[in-house]
């Protein structure tokens, strides 16, 4: 049976930690955990992407940037041996979002696939988090100005595409705003990781405001490779390797998913329950009398077999909402405690 | 039915082969397993009395290796398969490889899959677990590619005389990276699944039992397809008799056309072929059952 397939963009600064999100992620997942896998659908990218995460566990070498040609990868995720979902998942690298590095060619290839995109991962780095945490609290020290997660301009990439979605008739798209190197964000701040991430959520509409729009659903989500430090380095040691929280967000994107697909059924079976109560209204009429039903046999006919077929489709279709809902709780315990925004409020 | 054997370099695979080769053709409680050509006998027995004699042990494949083989039950063929050998290095290779390109295509459509991994290197070195990472990755693509046919999967703990297997720390270790794995496939019904420990060495241990477990599960597969394809030549039969009138034997002879009552004789001597085909593999199947007993399966 062929399995759904979404569209998922990766985007984030330079240095934030997309790709080393997308590794860790892959090594964590194929492996199995909380009952999941992950595998690409060609297993040359598995061999691409094990290998750096190898180096790093072998070598503590920290992967390179993205390159310049977008990498594509086809991932398909899992509960048990039951295939879920297909992710077609695009990691741009962090200066395609740089107006001063781009062409307008990039950026119009980065809109386009945004537009198709059903999830969008924004990594924002955990050190300019905690940072920007400061400024939050009495004595904080960085400058807001600054914007060195390139936020402003990634934000509004992801409003456009998600106001274009909309404006087509699709769902917004469901955002994941991963903090990545969440094992800094202690040293940074001083405080306590959860209380740290607490001040972060609620303050999200003042870094990424996108996330507290209408029609929006977001998740918020700590991950961490390791316990590397706030030291810039290159080299890493691999003992520290520590991979916290990296299957969440795949788990979120078919959750929200799931979402949408029983929103849509639902709204199918308002649809089937208006047109099998007008055609009932209308049988009812027309079967009241030997004359009147003599003259309008096929309409009586053809309506009683439309009734049939309804009650065939909503049958199915409520099958199919029972399904995704047993889906969705399940998937919802891997995400307990995360916080989740959904038109611009907190759900947890 | 194919058996692909799964496993990085130096995970034992050959040495298993030629091990596991000759405790078969001794053969074990009334089964013995026959290779087709005589140099793969001859080689294979060479190689095992090599290791239980001089303790010299087979270089690692460089190539692919195809054994067909016939499984025996007191002397009578009941069970051709093929078994299948990879270089451990064409885990890592890419599509370009042709013996990488075979193998993702030989899991696909084979009859059953073991997996070797090294206990010796699970126990002492912290990296052997992303090792099966990358096996777990080639099955779960594998078996959505297979369906829902019968699979038998082995996990085989090799080299397991290197570890104390009886050190409940030790198997809790070795077999950790596999937990996932195999939970997901204790939820399946048509997957079926073991776990055991191999020691290929002059003394070997459970040689026996990957090729064992997955001809049983390799028979009772075929079983149930000739099972499900008799009784639809059954059904096909009777439909074919509810048909069959003096009119219709007369009209089809006189337009020289196959008559209902002709159909539904052809279906029945399908079916009775098949079921001499599948009679022989019930006995076999039980009995496997039984040289099994005391191994789990999950």
């Amino acid at each position: 049976m062929e399995i759904p397939k979404i569209t998922m963009t990766m985007l984030g600064a330079s240095g934030s930690g997309k790709t080393m999100f997308l590794h860790g992620m892959y090594a964590t997942l194929s492996a199995g955990i909380a009952g999941y896998f992950v595998y690409t659908r060609d297993p040359d990218h598995d061999i691409d992407l094990m290998d750096t995460w190898d180096r790093l566990n072998d070598e503590g070498v920290l992967p390179p940037p993205t390159e310049e040609v977008p990498t594509p990868y086809d991932f398909v995720l899992k509960h048990g041996i039951t295939p879920l979902i297909s992710i077609d998942c695009l990691d741009f690298r962090g200066g395609a979002t740089d107006a001063r590095s781009t062409s307008a060619a990039d950026t119009a290839q980065l809109l386009n696939r945004l537009r198709i995109s059903d999830t969008i991962y924004l990594a924002l780095d955990g050190q300019h988090v905690g940072e920007w945490v400061n400024n939050l609290v009495p004595g904080g020290r960085a400058n807001r100005a600054r914007d060195p997660m390139k936020v402003a301009r990634l934000s509004m990439f992801i409003q456009q595409a998600a106001e274009a979605r909309m404006a087509s008739g699709k769902p917004a798209p469901s955002i994941v705003v991963l903090i990545t190197k969440a094992d800094v964000l202690p040293a940074v701040t001083g405080m306590r990781k959860a209380e740290a991430l607490r001040l972060a959520v609620e303050n999200m509409d003042q870094i990424v405001p996108v996330v507290y729009s209408q029609g929006i659903t977001a998740l918020v989500c700590p991950v961490q490779i390791g316990n590397f430090g706030i030291e810039k380095h290159n080299m890493v040691d691999p003992t520290t390797v520590d991979p916290v929280g990296l299957h969440r967000p795949f788990i979120f994107s078919l959750w929200h998913f799931l979402t949408e697909v029983i929103q849509s059924d639902e709204e199918t079976m308002r649809a089937i329950a208006d047109s099998r109560s007008a055609a009932h209204e209308e049988l009812s009429q027309l079967k009241g009398g030997f004359w009147r039903e003599l003259f309008n046999g096929s309409r009586i006919s053809s309506l009683s077999q439309s009734l049939e077929n309804w009650d065939q489709e909503k049958a199915r279709v409520d099958q199919n909402i029972r399904t995704a809902r047993d889906r969705a709780g399940v998937l919802m315990e891997q995400l307990a405690k995360l916080p989740i925004l959904k038109d611009g409020k907190l759900q947890v | 039915m194919d058996i692909v054997m799964l496993g990085h370099s130096a995970a034992g695979k050959t040495t298993y082969i030629s091990l596991m080769y000759a405790a078969m053709n001794r053969g074990i409680g009334g089964f013995s397993v026959h290779a087709n050509q005589y140099g793969h006998h001859a080689s294979l027995i060479n190689a095992a009395d090599a290791i239980v004699r001089q303790r010299r042990y087979p270089d690692p494949s460089d190539q692919r290796s195809v054994f067909d083989f016939v499984l025996r039950h007191h002397g009578e063929d009941v069970f051709p398969f093929r078994w299948r050998d990879y270089r451990g290095g064409a885990l890592r290779e890419r599509s370009t490889s042709p013996q990488a390109a075979q193998l993702h295509e030989d899991l696909k459509t084979c009859g059953g899959i073991v997996v070797f991994c090294d206990s010796y290197r699970l126990w002492h070195e912290p990296g052997a677990a992303r090792d099966v990472r990358q096996l777990v990755s080639h099955i779960q693509r594998a078996l959505d590619a297979r369906g829902e046919s019968v699979t038998p999967l082995v996990i085989a703990f090799t080299k397991a005389d290197l570890v104390d297997i009886d050190n409940d720390e030790v198997i809790a270790r070795i077999a950790e990276p596999f937990v996932p794995l195999i939970e997901a496939v204790a939820q399946t019904e048509h997957i079926m699944g073991t776990a055991i420990p191999v020691a290929c060495g002059p003394g070997p241990v459970n040689v026996e039992v990957p090729v064992l477990w997955c001809l049983r599960f390799g028979i009772i597969g075929r079983a149930m397809q000739l099972q499900k394809s008799i009784e639809e030549k059954i059904a096909a039969a009777e439909y074919a008799a509810q048909r069959d009138t003096l009119t219709d034997r007369f009209f089809s002879w006189l337009n020289d056309e196959p008559s209902w009552n002709s159909i539904g004789q052809g279906h029945l001597r399908d079916a009775q072929a098949e079921y001499e085909l599948f009679e022989p593999l019930v006995e076999p199947a039980n009995q496997l059952g039984e040289v099994l007993d005391g191994v789990s399966g999950f």
